[in-house]
């Protein structure tokens, strides 16, 4: 261990680390512009620059390349280093005024822009130079993005070209590039956001859609699926990922100094014995570009309620500025439209309520209102239904206090119209048409089960509805089991419902499901098949149709060991009792307990009589 | 709609009500009836049920047998097919009773006596007007007589 002083504290350090990395140590923060941990440093920016008192030769340095050395004593913030870092900062300024970081700085460290006694004009650019990769008016020639091309990733698209005021980052013969492979490492280390890997590419770099954000905004191959994920941590998406498509970069692998990622590593299987399965798979909504008229997915501003709750959310695309995804302005003027596909008898739509919308509709005029105070909010409903504690006064409040407008009705067209969407329903209560130029239009679509929800289903051989809803065992008294033994439902993949009776079913649910594993051995049901063994002739027919594989071949030996037949056995632990076997099976040898070819018989015979 | 049919047999001046037995797999078609009955759908009576585990457990002399003991018609109902909750008992089924019910002829059995349908256990709807269909279809074809006729009386005691 190296033993330091910074700022009068006692910093540590290990061989090969720098006067940065001892000071983070400390919580002690030096602002950096061309440093990248993941990146070896050459102190190129100057604002990192410390001050060395004592221990070493007196001076200013820049603390990213700088060594920590035993004995040395550093100020990060003496009246040096303030001077310093002040005039490297103004003069960046000077250079880049777009860019944000410099201007924060600026602010940080008391650094007024130049004022310049004659102006610049003499300075004009020589004809003849076409633009480089960065952006001038942002670009603080760091270097970093060349660094991380070259060293890093490994193509190195760019470099530097130019002399004196014309030294800029940029490709060879500032050409399209075609070893760039548009990993986009250059975009993500520049500290002033000046290079966009886009511009000089030679194939087309797409963006990958974020789906949390439903596409609203972008991310990257490797992200976290979204904020609260547990466990909170990356994930690497093979599709998109640059190594796994052409083989190179594998920065990552470089960079993450946990070592934690390892891009030999492949997808395994894992198999689980579990005693209990609960089912949560939850629902989607039903895609409203069915509904024409409604013109979702035609005109940008008319987005679903799901969307509408990334719009608000502060985790999400906009930071919960509430925009119109059209042009990014405030919605002044906003429509909820209710039952979007629900409780429609015909059509594309859903017969049932989904349940929610009334609720989420009333909170969604809400959090409007927050967002827009100046903004005027409408709902057109067919009924609202607010049964639940406090929902009534809650939806009422919302209508009370002239959050939202409610009107009673269907909204037959929406079409745009200077820059408006004309949105035209009646109002049955009033009885009138009713016409509102709206900037945004929220559609409450019906909720749906998730998809797959049917194949996993048949997979577990559980129940469920025509509407792919999963099946409780039954509607009053066992409402969280399904029929079949140990699997149990929970959420909205059972019916819509929201957070409050998804959590209680959960809840129900789990206890459930430990009531059934707590218990050393298991009870279950006696109806399973037994094998006659004095008629079976050991044809095994029965072993064709058994989907349980549960029959297998027994000898039956006799009192010296010798074999004399080959008869079926029933294993009791794996067979169902469905019966498939002694239909089967010619010599009726084969009986499922509790239902007996004698006991139906003398069921049909009673019923018939 | 079901009263009336009952009222339709009784203007022909009989009081004969069909006797339909069904045999309904335990999982989806017995508990749609059972959701039937929850969802207080009205159905004709002539109905009785058998419940069995599985479609597949239908075994044809069980039909046969109904027959032989005066059923005027017979049903079998399962799970959908893909949704047997045995996976492929219901692909016995499937398999099985069409070929059988192509055989009822040869016996002398209206093979429009025999029904196969596929109800599951959210159908309760279903249920009821599937009952409500084939007892109308058995008014219509009317008592079956022949068959019970050429059987022996039952041995009593
Ligand atoms: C616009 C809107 C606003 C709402 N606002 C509110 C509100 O303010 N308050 C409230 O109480 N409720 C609200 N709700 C309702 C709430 O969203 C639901 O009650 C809740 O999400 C249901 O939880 P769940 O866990 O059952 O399902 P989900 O939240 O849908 O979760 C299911 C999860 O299972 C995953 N999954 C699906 N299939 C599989 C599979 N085969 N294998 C593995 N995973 C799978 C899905 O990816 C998903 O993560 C709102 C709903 C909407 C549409
Ligand atoms: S369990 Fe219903 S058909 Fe097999």
């Amino acid at each position: 261990m190296i033993k330091l002083h910074i700022d009068g504290q006692e910093a540590e350090a290990e061989e090969g680390q720098t006067i940065l990395d001892a000071a983070k140590g400390l919580g002690i923060e030096i602002p950096t512009l061309c440093h990248h941990r993941a990146i070896p440093p050459v102190g190129a920016c100057r604002v990192c620059v410390v001050e060395i008192r004592d221990g070493g030769r007196p001076g200013l340095v820049p603390a990213c390349a700088y060594p920590a050395q035993e004995g040395l004593v550093v100020e990060t913030a003496s009246e040096a280093v303030r001077e310093s870092r002040s005039m490297t900062i103004q003069l960046l300024l000077a250079r880049c005024p777009e860019a944000e970081v410099l201007r924060k700085l600026a602010e940080q460290w008391d650094a007024p822009p130049l004022t310049l006694d004659a102006p610049l004009d003499h300075v004009e650019p020589p004809k003849g130079v076409p633009e480089g990769a960065g952006d001038r008016d942002k670009c603080i020639l760091c270097g970093l993005c060349v660094r991380v091309c070259q060293d890093i990733i490994g193509p190195a698209a760019t470099a530097f070209a130019g002399r004196g005021i014309e030294r800029k980052v940029t490709t060879p013969y500032k050409l399209l590039s075609d070893v760039c492979i548009g990993c986009g490492a250059c975009a993500l280390v520049c500290p002033t956001g000046a290079i966009d890997p886009a511009e000089f590419c030679s194939h087309s770099i797409e963006k990958i859609p974020n789906e949390f954000n439903l596409g609203f905004d972008t991310r990257t191959p490797i992200h976290l699926p979204f904020p609260q994920a547990v466990p909170n941590k990356p994930i690497l998406d093979r599709e998109n990922c640059i190594h796994f498509r052409t083989g190179g970069c594998g920065a990552c692998e470089t960079i993450c100094p946990a070592g934690a990622i390892d891009l030999e590593m492949e997808d395994e299987i894992v198999e689980e014995e579990v005693g209990a399965i609960i089912v949560a798979t939850g629902y989607e909504l039903l895609d409203p570009s069915v509904y024409e008229e409604y013109g979702y997915g035609r005109y940008p501003d008319v987005v679903t309620s799901l969307e509408f709750e990334r719009l608000v959310s502060a985790s999400g695309p906009t930071n919960g500025e509430l925009t119109r995804p059209s042009n990014g302005e405030p919605p002044k003027s906003i429509v909820f439209l209710q039952c979007i596909g629900s409780r429609e008898e015909t059509g594309p739509g859903k017969p049932y309520c989904s349940k929610i919308c009334c609720m989420y509709t009333a909170k969604h005029a809400i959090l409007y209102k927050h967002k827009v105070h100046d903004g005027q909010a409408f709902v057109f409903f067919m009924d609202v239904r607010a049964g639940g504690k406090n929902y009534e006064e809650f939806v009422r409040r919302v209508s009370k206090e002239k959050v939202a407008t409610y009107l009673r009705g269907r909204v037959s067209k929406i079409f745009p119209h200077d820059g408006k969407l004309v949105v035209q329903g009646a109002d049955t209560l009033s009885g009138g048409q009713v016409e509102i130029a709206a900037d945004m239009v929220v559609l409450a679509a019906a909720v749906v089960p998730s998809k797959g929800a049917t194949e996993l289903a048949q997979k577990l051989r559980i129940s469920y509805d025509q509407h792919g809803f999963l099946s409780e065992a039954h509607p009053k008294l066992r409402p969280v089991e399904t029929n079949t033994a140990g699997i149990f439902l929970a959420g909205a993949c059972h019916s819509a419902k929201d957070i409050p009776d998804s959590v209680a079913q959960a809840s129900a649910a789990a206890s459930k499901a430990l009531g059934l594993v707590v218990h050393d051995r298991l009870t279950r049901e006696p109806t399973i098949g037994i094998v006659n063994e004095l008629t079976c002739n050991g044809c095994f027919e029965c072993e064709n149709v058994c989907a349980y594989g549960a029959i297998s071949p027994k000898d039956i030996k006799d009192r010296s060991g010798a074999t004399v037949a080959v008869l079926a056995n029933i294993n009791e632990g794996l067979c169902q009792g469905c019966g498939a076997c002694m239909v089967t099976c010619r010599s009726k040898s084969i009986e499922v307990q509790g239902y007996t070819d004698n006991q139906l018989f003398s069921e049909i015979n009673a019923i018939t009589r | 709609m079901t009263e009336k049919k009952t009222t339709a047999a009784q203007r022909d001046g009989t009081d004969w009500q069909p006797r339909i037995v069904a045999f309904l797999c335990n999982w989806c078609s017995y508990a749609g009836a059972d959701l039937a009955g929850m969802s207080r759908n009205d159905y004709p009576a002539a109905i009785k049920i058998v419940r069995l585990p599985c479609s597949g457990r239908v075994d044809p002399m069980f039909v046969l047998k109904s027959f032989e003991r005066g059923a005027d018609m017979v049903l079998v109902s399962g799970c959908h097919p893909g949704d047997c909750h045995y996976s492929s008992g219901n692909y016995h089924a499937r398999r099985k009773l069409p070929a059988f019910r192509e055989l009822l002829g040869f016996m002398g059995i209206d093979p429009r006596r025999f029904k196969i349908s596929w109800v599951s256990a959210a159908e309760g709807n279903k249920w009821s007007s599937l009952v409500a269909d084939i007892t109308e279809e058995a008014y219509a074809l009317g008592p079956f007589q022949e068959f019970p006729k050429c059987t022996a009386p039952e041995k009593t005691g």
